[in-house]
């Protein structure tokens, strides 16, 4: 059972970390993945594209495409109003969603 | 630093990615192709290389993104022994049915999964391009014979032993090759 149990847990949260991320500033997809790789929510790039396509076919993401002079034409992904409202609902629930799983699971003794 | 030409390290990534996510969904797949050329672009072939380095080779990438659509693996079309079988006849194929056992082996990787197209075009032309110009030496070699008079080893009439002398070793090493660096048996 313990086998990909981190990775299932991931996969239930990933979606609200990238909402989470983007409520903070515009991101394009490298600089994504670099935060979310550091803190091991996904393993690659790969994994991230799939889950922005998710979220702007929900309507949850927008993309804009900004040309730079020194880089490339980078394309940034932002949060839309029903993202917002998404990631709202999300805090809402986990605030009393992560104490009563920690209550069942019961806290590890040192 | 920024450059205005492609590297050759970034074609060939982004094409081995290409072949890589075949069966995803259209749009993912572009996302994913997209994202990445724009990270790549206008860098050194040094630091592009870094940074395919930071990506994880594309098989991992297109592995995850799988994982991350939810699609099953749709490359799995062939065992990994059709690509063993291929590139032994590469290997060994002529010798075992001179020119035709070798076209056998060509065949069966160009409709492999396990090679990319430019790494199927190098084995393909390899052994093609050894032969023909062993032949063309060995016409030139034989015309100098004729023209001090004596008929040795070389000339057009040896034109098919050298072809097979020079093409099967050559044939050996690409086969060889395509073993090393076949998908199926990468660690």
């Amino acid at each position: 059972m313990t086998a990909g149990i981190g990775s299932q847990l991931r996969k239930g949260v990933v979606e609200p970390c990238v909402l989470g991320l983007l409520a903070t500033e515009r991101m394009y997809g490298w600089q994504l993945s670099e935060v979310l790789i550091e803190h091991g929510m996904i393993a690659s790039i790969g994994t991230l594209y799939p889950i922005l396509s998710r979220l702007r076919a929900q309507g949850l993401v927008v993309v804009s495409e900004e040309a730079s002079d020194a880089g490339p034409v980078r394309k940034y992904y932002e949060l839309s109003a029903g993202g917002t409202r998404e990631l709202q609902e999300f805090r809402k629930q986990w605030a009393s969603f992560a104490p009563t799983v920690e209550q069942l699971v019961g806290e590890a003794k040192s | 630093m920024t450059t205005t030409s492609t590297p050759q390290v970034v074609v060939d990534y982004l094409l081995e990615l290409s072949e890589a996510l075949v069966g995803l969904p259209a749009d993912i797949r572009t996302e994913i192709i997209g994202g990445v050329r724009e990270e790549l672009a206008g860098l050194s072939a040094d630091e592009a290389a870094e940074r395919i380095r930071l990506m994880g080779p594309a098989s991992e990438v297109a592995r995850e993104a799988r994982d991350s659509a939810g699609s099953t693996e749709p490359r799995r079309v062939e065992a990994p022994a059709y690509s063993l079988v291929a590139a032994l006849l590469v290997m060994l194929g002529g010798l075992l049915l001179p020119f035709l056992g070798w076209m056998a082996g060509i065949a069966m990787m160009w409709s492999s999964r396990a090679w990319t197209n430019r790494q199927k075009w190098i084995a393909t032309l390899v052994p093609v391009g050894v032969a023909i110009g062993a032949v063309l030496i060995s016409t030139v070699l034989g015309y100098i014979e004729m023209s001090f008079g004596t008929y040795g080893m070389f000339g057009p009439r040896w034109a098919a032993i050298v072809a097979a002398l020079s093409g099967i070793p050559a044939a050996f090493a690409v086969g060889a090759w395509l073993l090393v660096i076949s998908r199926d048996f990468r660690v």
